[in-house]
């Protein structure tokens, strides 16, 4: 009976060795215990072609690493995505990084580029009654230190960072008036914090919506920039951020102030050479063309696929100056039933539109 | 007998207790839902009866559906389909003009009745909002020459085809071919099997194209010829004879129809298009109306029967879809 007695401690020990080693064993796990698979890389034609993915709202790990190898089989090498800062630090102080770490591990597995795009304000950090899209003066270091954190929780696997999205856009700046001066503030503020975190980043601004509008609601893209320059934003971004929606015209329709079209892209690109930054680069991180059955700004779904290629060629072989094309969309966790649904690349089930199987033939040669 | 009694009396109790429970569960049900919920009330129905007028908000941008005549006021299929319902009911339409994308949220605000609108059914709002039967179906038929069809329609693949689709139908998922359910990959594998080796015409890019895509992978000897447009997809099957079926929207392929039939003469079988089975790729068209309008449902449903068995959705079609 005494012997029996004393080996309990024995036994309670070897459980106790054994619970911890598994617990470290999962800890360490650099995949955070995602169901990654091998390895991958991106065979393609073209290495500007990308895609801005919406994983944002997509909670099935299965789903996401199903919609990264689509991309990846597409022949597309980088990917544009949303990380919003109210889904990671809801909570101020507390960070969840469980969404974002699966969606960037799954990426590079891939052999994707990821393009991080950030904003979304969390409840915390703004008034009562704004939208997350409203960011007072006073939260732009919050702001900062959130990117600052996402830097260096990402430094190895996040090369390019976008700050904000759309500001040109009242709707996009919380409905406050729009103003390229404070947009330069917040990144005089978030730039150097990035930076800071991981020197290595990239850090792209702008991210305008196409517009002719000039009012209480939106700002012309191309004043925007210039006024953007004028206020100082040249030191305070590496790479400029372009949205160029095609509406109804084809990719050879040339550049025109009073136009929005593809080479609207080259008005923009005028102004960054005007100000003194013909050294950096560009990249469209949102874009494409619509083929919605009854939106007067789509193309027929034909149209579609050649612009959309011809974009890609345009890139490649006439802007030097232009690292990478990602339309938008990849595919939606669920139908918008409306015009968006016919940005997408695949339906929300996955099946692959004919625009995705045919940009696929010009990047890898595959069907 | 004295223990029966006994029994019975001691079953007392317990029933109280599941009666109680029972109440509490639909109190708790009801207070959660946001209160009782009556099947017979419908304040949109009563509140259309008091006014006397039935507010249909429309985006009069998609014809021949709706679109604004030449005198800038709201006309077309669901225009006129509207009209009827009212007619009926002894009400004044009152059309609402609103952007599409608005539509649903303009009813979930009281600001209208009820949405005519070429509006696609969405099951992710069926809490939000009540839906009709579908009175139009616009997604993508495959139709073939009426003179090739009965040749078609002898075959036993054509059969079993024709027992899936009805199958589907029955179990709410006409068309419906994003969830890959067996009965689904059933009818794309006959579907397939029906057109091996044939050449399908299709639009390029579009979704008649993507279904010819599917039905490809699974028998290669499929040969798609994709065309720029529904018109072109149309003319080329008149035009070559080798094409042995299309891939297309049921709107198109009505106003072909229709352009047949309104020419005066029978269609010429060579030419004449047929489709073959319920729609491929469904997208069918329903009025939605505010959440739980149980009459208001039950009036329009009713009435839709009604409509189709006389022929007068027919009659809509044959206005509206001619040339």
């Amino acid at each position: 009976m005494k012997q029996k007695h004393a080996a309990y401690p024995w036994l309670v020990l070897v459980a106790l060795l054994l619970g911890a080693s598994v617990i470290i064993s999962l800890a360490d796990r650099a995949d955070g215990g995602f169901d990654l698979g091998p390895q991958r890389t991106v065979r393609t034609n073209n290495p500007k072609i990308g895609i801005h993915t919406r994983l944002t709202d997509e909670v099935e790990e299965v789903k996401i690493r199903k919609s990264l190898e689509m991309v990846r089989e597409m022949g597309a090498t980088w990917i544009v995505e949303y990380f919003p800062w109210a889904y990671v630090e809801n909570e101020r102080g507390v960070y969840k990084w469980n969404h974002s770490d699966m969606v960037i591990q799954h990426a590079q597995r891939q052999g994707l580029t990821t393009i991080a795009r950030l904003g979304f304000v969390p409840e915390w950090a703004r008034p009562q009654e704004t939208t997350p899209l409203y960011l007072a003066p006073d939260q732009f270091s919050a702001f900062g230190d959130f990117a600052a954190k996402f830097a260096t929780r990402y430094a190895d696997q996040v090369s390019h960072i976008i700050i904000w999205n759309e500001p040109n856009l009242g709707m996009e700046w919380g409905y406050q008036p729009v103003s390229p001066e404070q947009y330069v503030e917040m990144l005089r503020v978030v730039y150097p914090r990035i930076k800071a975190a991981n020197p290595d980043v990239q850090v792209l601004a702008g991210a305008l919506a196409p517009t002719l509008a000039n009012d209480q609601s939106a700002m012309n893209d191309l004043l925007f920039l210039q006024r953007m320059y004028d206020a100082g934003a040249a030191q305070y971004f590496d790479i400029l951020a372009i949205h160029a929606y095609g509406w109804n015209f084809p990719p050879d329709e040339p550049p025109n102030p009073a136009v929005v079209n593809l080479r609207r892209s080259e008005l923009l690109r005028d102004i960054m050479v005007d100000n003194g930054d013909a050294h950096k680069t560009a990249m469209l991180t949102e874009g494409g063309w619509n083929d919605h059955p009854r939106w007067t700004r789509a193309v027929r779904p034909g149209q579609r696929i050649d612009y959309t290629i011809e974009a890609y060629e345009i890139a490649l072989n006439e802007w030097d100056w232009l690292e990478s094309v990602n339309p938008w969309v990849f595919r939606y966790p669920w139908d918008a039933k409306s015009y968006q649904d016919y940005y997408t690349f695949v339906r929300t089930d996955f099946e692959p539109k004919p625009i995705y199987s045919e940009v696929k033939r010009y990047a890898t040669g595959m069907e | 007998m004295s223990e029966e009694k006994n029994a019975s009396r001691a079953l007392h109790p317990l029933l109280y207790l599941l009666i109680g429970s029972l109440l509490a569960l639909l109190l708790a049900k009801a207070i959660s839902s946001g209160g009782f919920f009556f099947p017979f009330s419908d304040p949109t129905w009563s509140a259309m009866q008091s006014r006397g007028t039935w507010r249909v908000g429309m985006d009069p941008s998609f014809p021949p559906f709706e679109s604004l005549d030449a005198e800038g006021k709201p006309a077309g299929y669901d225009l006129d389909l509207a009209q009827l319902f009212a007619d009926e009911w002894g009400l004044q339409l009152e059309i609402v003009p609103i952007g599409f994308d608005s539509l649903l949220d303009a009813l979930r605000t009281g600001q209208i009745d009820s949405v005519i609108s070429a509006l696609p059914f969405d099951p992710r709002t069926t809490q939000d909002v009540t839906y009709s039967e579908p009175y139009f179906e616009a997604g993508i038929r495959l139709a073939v020459r009426s003179s090739d069809a009965e040749q078609m329609r002898s075959t036993d693949v054509f059969e079993e085809l024709s027992r899936d689709m009805t199958a589907s139908a029955a179990n709410g998922n006409e068309g419906n071919n994003n969830e890959s359910n067996g009965t689904s990959i059933q009818i794309r594998k006959n579907m397939a099997a029906l057109l091996s080796g044939k050449e399908v015409a299709v639009e390029w890019g579009s979704m008649g194209d993507m279904v010819g895509r599917q039905l490809q992978r699974i028998d290669p000897t499929i040969e798609l010829l994709p065309y720029e447009t529904p018109n072109e997809v149309i003319i080329a099957l008149q035009d070559n004879s080798n094409i042995g079926a299309v891939l297309i929207d049921n709107i198109t392929l009505l106003q072909f129809q229709r352009s047949q039939l309104q020419s005066g003469q029978s269609p010429n079988p060579a030419s004449a298009l047929i489709e073959i089975g319920p729609a491929v790729e469904g997208n069918p068209y329903v009025i939605a109306m505010p959440y739980r309008s149980s009459k208001l449902q039950t009036e329009i449903n009713y009435l839709l029967q009604m409509f189709q068995a006389s022929g007068r959705l027919s009659d809509l079609e044959q206005i509206w879809f001619s040339p």
